[in-house]
This record gives C-alpha cells, sequence and structure tokens, in this order.
C-alpha cells in the first residue's frame, strides 16, 4: 500500500471493515511491485487491548487474524469520509449551502439514467417505417388506379372499333349526303340570286316608270327661242346704235341730221321716235325671252339626262333578264335533304366522338405514366414484414415508457422515504454534535432552485427558524455534519476516519469545524488526515 | 440499491423487470446506444 495520509486512513478502514472506499478494489489498493498487503491495528476497548491483522493476496479474497483474543469487530464501512464529499454535497455560493437532493441521496446515478432512457430512437425508427408503410400503400393505390385507367382505355379502344367500323361502311353514305346537300347549297345560292336580280329588275322599272316624259319637239322649241332671241338681240343693236345718234328726248326739235345735216322731214322724226318705242318694247320682250329661254335650255338638258339614265336603266334591265334566263338549278326532293342531314348529322357525332375518345385515351395514357412513375418512387423501399416490424417496434417502446414510468414512480417513493428517514437520523445526529442551548432544533426544507430540487438547511432558534446564511460557518459546519451522518447512516460512530475534511472551508469553518470535531470526539475516536495548519493546531489543544 | 429494485419488481412485469435492470446495469453513457442497438435488433431483415 501506499504510505501517505489517505492510504493509512485507507488501510485502517481495510483494517476495521474489510473494505475500501466505493470505486476502488482492495486489489487496487496493493502497491503495484507486491502481490499482497498487511494492515494491523490495535484497538483498545472496555479495558482490554486487541489487536488486529487483515490481509490481502491479489486475486483472493481477504483473510482477518486476531494476534491475541478475539474481537467482534461491528464497525460500518461508512466511516471513512472524504472531505470532498463533504464539498461536493453543498451548492451553490458560500453563503447558501444548498445541498443537491439527489446526490444526498444516493440518486443522482438513477436520475441521469431516467434521462438516458428515452423512445427517441424508436420513435425516429417507428416514423420512417410508418412513412415506409405509407410509400407503400400509396404504391398499391397506384397500382389499382392504373389498373382501372387500363380498364378503362380497354373499353376506349374498343368503342373506337365501333366508331371506325361505322365510318367505313357510312362512307358511301356520305358521299351522297354530302353531293345532296352541296346541289342542294348551290340550288339556294341561285334561286337567292335569281331572286336577287329579278328585285333589281323591278326597282329599275319603278326608276323607269318615274321618269317624265317630254315632249318630242324640245329641241325644236329651244332653237326657235334662241333664234327670235337673236334676232332680238340684233334688233336692240341696231336700235341702240341708232339712239347714239340722236338725242330721243328732245326729237321733236331735230329738223337736221346730225351726221350729214340733211334736213329730216317730219315723217322721219316720227319713224325714229317710233323705234324708241319698238326699242323699249324690245327691252321687255328681251328679258321675258331670256326668263323662257333659260328655263327651255333646263328642261332639255333634264330630258337629256333622264333619256341617258332611261338608256342605261333600260340596258340594265336586259342584262339582267338575259342573266336570269341563263341560270338554272337542281329542284331537290326535301326529303332527300333531310335523309343527307341525317346521314351528315350522324356522321359528324361519330368523328366527334372519335376525336373525343381519343383524347381522352391520350389523357388516360398520360395518366398511367405518371402513376406508373410515382408507383415506381414509392416502391423504393423494400421493407420485409414491415407490419412485424412496426409491430415489435411498438411493443419496445411501450416497454421503454412502462419502465421509464415505473422508474421515475419508484424513485420518487425511494426520495420520499429517503427523506423521510434522512430528516428524523439528521435531527438525531444533530442533537448530539450540537451541545449549544442556542439552536433548539435543526431541520431542512426543498426547494427548487433553478430548476433543482435542493436541500436547505434550517436551525430553531428561540420560536423562529434561522437558515444557513444566517447562522455562522462554524453553526453550518455543525449541522452539515450532522447531515452527513445521517446521509452515511452512521448516528453515532464509535470511530470516524477523516480525510481532509477542512476542504471548501475558510478558517471560520476550519474553526467551527475544530469545535464540533473536540465535540464529537468526546464520544468518538477521530483519526484525521489534513494539511490545514490551522486545524492541526485546533485539534491539538 | 436494492429497494429500487424492489419496488421496479413490484411495478413490472417479469420481462420488464429484467429488460430494466438490464439497462440499469450499464453505464448511463450507454444506455443510449444500449437501446439504438435494440432497435437494430427489431428491424434488422
Amino acid at each position: 500500500m501506499g504510505s501517505g495520509k489517505t492510504s493509512r486512513l485507507l488501510a485502517i478502514l481495510f483494517a476495521l471493515t474489510g473494505s475500501t472506499l466505493a470505486g476502488l478494489t482492495l486489489d487496487d489498493m496493493i502497491n503495484l511491485n507486491s502481490d499482497r498487503m498487511v494492515v494491523r491495528v490495535g484497538i483498545e476497548k472496555d479495558g482490554k487491548y486487541h489487536k488486529v491483522e487483515r490481509s490481502k493476496r491479489r486475486g483472493y479474497s481477504s483473510s482477518l487474524k486476531f494476534l491475541g483474543e478475539p474481537l467482534t469487530l461491528a464497525i460500518d464501512e461508512n466511516i471513512y469520509i472524504e472531505g470532498r464529499k463533504i464539498s461536493e454535497i453543498f451548492f451553490g455560493a458560500p453563503k447558501e449551502k444548498m445541498l443537491k437532493l439527489d446526490a444526498l441521496l444516493g440518486l443522482s446515478d438513477y436520475n441521469l439514467a431516467l434521462q438516458e432512457i428515452t423512445t427517441a430512437p424508436i420513435d425516429k425508427k417507428l416514423e420512417e417505417f410508418k412513412k415506409h408503410k405509407e410509400d407503400m400503400l400509396r404504391a398499391l393505390e397506384y397500382e389499382e388506379k392504373t389498373k382501372k385507367l387500363e380498364e378503362e382505355i380497354k373499353n376506349i379502344n374498343s368503342r373506337l372499333d365501333e366508331i371506325n367500323s361505322a365510318l367505313s361502311s357510312e362512307l358511301n353514305s356520305k358521299a351522297w349526303a354530302e353531293e345532296v346537300i352541296k346541289r342542294a347549297s348551290e340550288s339556294i345560292k341561285i334561286k337567292g340570286e335569281i331572286e336577287s336580280k329579278r328585285e333589281l329588275i323591278k326597282s329599275y322599272k319603278g326608276q323607269l316608270d318615274s321618269i317624265p316624259k317630254y315632249s318630242e319637239n324640245l329641241e325644236e322649241e329651244l332653237n326657235e327661242l334662241e333664234s327670235r332671241y337673236k334676232a332680238m338681240q340684233r334688233r336692240k343693236t341696231y336700235l341702240e346704235g341708232s339712239f347714239q345718234i340722236f338725242d330721243l328726248e328732245s326729237i321733236d326739235k331735230i329738223t337736221n341730221c346730225p351726221l350729214c345735216y340733211s334736213p329730216l322731214s317730219k315723217e322721219k322724226v316720227s319713224e325714229f321716235k317710233q323705234y324708241y318705242n319698238e326699242y323699249k318694247e324690245l327691252i321687255l320682250k328681251s328679258r321675258d325671252l331670256e326668263e323662257a329661254l333659260s328655263i327651255k335650255r333646263k328642261e332639255v338638258e333634264q330630258a337629256r339626262k333622264d333619256k341617258e339614265r332611261a338608256k342605261w336603266l333600260y340596258s340594265q334591265i336586259l342584262s339582267l333578264e338575259a342573266e336570269i334566263s341563263s341560270r338554272s338549278f337542281d329542284v331537290i326532293n326535301e326529303e332527300d335533304i333531310n335523309r343527307a342531314k341525317q346521314v351528315m348529322d350522324r356522321f359528324d357525332r361519330l368523328k366527334k366522338e372519335n376525336e373525343e375518345l381519343k383524347f381522352k385515351k391520350r389523357t388516360l395514357e398520360e395518366q398511367i405514366r405518371d402513376y406508373t412513375s410515382l408507383k415506381e418512387k414509392f416502391s423504393v423501399y423494400k421493407t420485409y414484414n414491415l407490419d412485424k416490424k412496426l409491430e415489435e417496434l411498438e411493443a419496445l417502446r411501450d416497454k421503454i415508457v412502462r419502465i421509464k414510468k415505473a422508474l421515475e414512480e419508484a424513485l420518487r417513493e425511494i426520495r420520499e422515504e429517503e427523506l423521510l428517514k434522512l430528516r428524523d437520523s439528521f435531527r438525531r445526529a444533530f442533537r448530539k454534535i450540537y451541545t449549544y442551548e442556542k439552536f433548539k432544533d435543526a431541520d431542512f426544507d426543498l426547494i427548487n432552485y433553478k430548476g433543482r430540487e435542493v436541500l436547505t438547511l434550517k436551525a430553531k432558534v428561540n420560536e423562529s427558524w434561522i437558515r444557513a446564511d444566517q447562522m455562522s460557518t462554524g453553526e453550518t459546519v455543525a449541522l452539515s455534519f450532522a447531515l452527513l451522518f445521517s446521509i452515511n447512516q452512521i448516528e453515532s460512530p464509535s470511530i470516524l476516519l477523516l480525510d481532509e475534511p477542512e476542504e471548501g472551508l475558510d478558517d471560520e469553518g476550519i474553526r467551527g469545524l475544530a469545535k464540533v470535531l473536540k465535540d464529537l470526539s468526546n464520544n468518538t475516536q477521530i483519526l484525521i488526515a489534513t494539511r490545514n495548519n490551522l486545524l492541526a493546531e485546533l485539534l491539538k489543544g | 440499491m436494492s429497494s429500487l429494485s424492489d419496488k421496479l419488481k413490484e411495478k413490472l412485469t417479469q420481462e420488464d423487470y429484467d429488460f430494466a435492470l438490464q439497462i440499469l446495469s450499464l453505464p448511463t453513457s450507454k444506455i443510449r446506444s444500449f437501446l439504438e442497438d435494440k432497435v437494430k435488433e427489431v428491424v434488422k431483415d
């Protein structure tokens, strides 16, 4: 074995109890360059001295020997307390000594195990398999749909054959019907054209009738009027020439010719006066004649136009009548026309149905291709006995759930039971460790701190309870030791082995610890391994 | 903790109990992989 402080304490533990620390085996304690260990301790009991020798050979059981009088060793292996254990169970800031409950009760590992027991890997696989199953069902669905579509296409093909057969047999009838309908259409068209022409002829004739009848002598009348007008103009001009020579206002006084100065007779003068009256009359007549001439000219012009128009209408009428005469059309039997229409309707219906069915067939074929592609996609996973595997996974999942639930319940029950025991044991241990009057009682509370259940110590002063942060370090140490004894189930140990109990304590805590240990030492033998000079000094006294 | 196994025995069938002990006997870090192996056993063809 080693020769350090801890090794010595462990050696004493081994000698007194035959055990070692949790996590170590007895063979671990044997030096590597040896195959056995031997520990001898002297024990004084009831005034008698006993020597105990316990040995262990690597790979063999340990053996106990009494060198002298035998002795019944009934010492709990929990007498060994590591300072690390004391500081480990404290949690949080130094002033708030809260103790992790599950760590105290030794349930931490089980709690960790509980967290690790999960249905997650099963759930993941179940989801995956359920998806596979869905995919397989979908693939089957697509297969069924494909079959139905194929059946439908078969029916369509059958009907298409019927239609094609009917169309072939109706070809001659169709040709006849087309001819009948064509001739009937042409006949109707020609009839229509003839009718239009007749209407036009009627219209033209109407226009012809509305042209007024003119006198045949109209030109002659115009010519005559123009001759008269010209003659009148000539006479007028002559007479105007004459008036330039004479002053007609004073013609009665004229005796000689103004040109040649020959004497003018009264008869001659009177002749000129008549010329004047004639001129005045001529002026009036000339005006009337101009008017008549204008009217006549318009009449003649209109007559010419109407004549041209009549000529044109007449020629149109003749032309239309000639066209009408030259056209001919077939007279088709009404019954034949109806029958031809029926033939064409039936033929068209069959053609239409043929086209529709072909279109539908193409659509269905496309759909079948899509379904086939989808079916292949969903048939990718070949899992055999899928239902059985799903069932087994469900069963495994249920089992895990049951186990987890049972474990939770069991841990809860154990925690409650242990807490009850711990509370009683703690209060009894406290009475033994703490001999002062100040604290009338001690207890602990369970609180939830940052999601964890923790234990907080409290003590009763007079009628009020105070918390650990309201106590001195020494008082807290005393309470902690009482709790530690309770946890280790060693309420009244005869011997205690403390390995560096000062760990985690400040000087005040160490003073408190020293006081507790001194009090304890009244009834308990305490062996301490320490590196703390203050503690060593305090305990020496 | 023997009381834990007693309590589990009361709450579970023998088969479940045996399985639970199997799990609890493992180090915590191995539990998850143990369960994953169980799943693999079920699903293998």
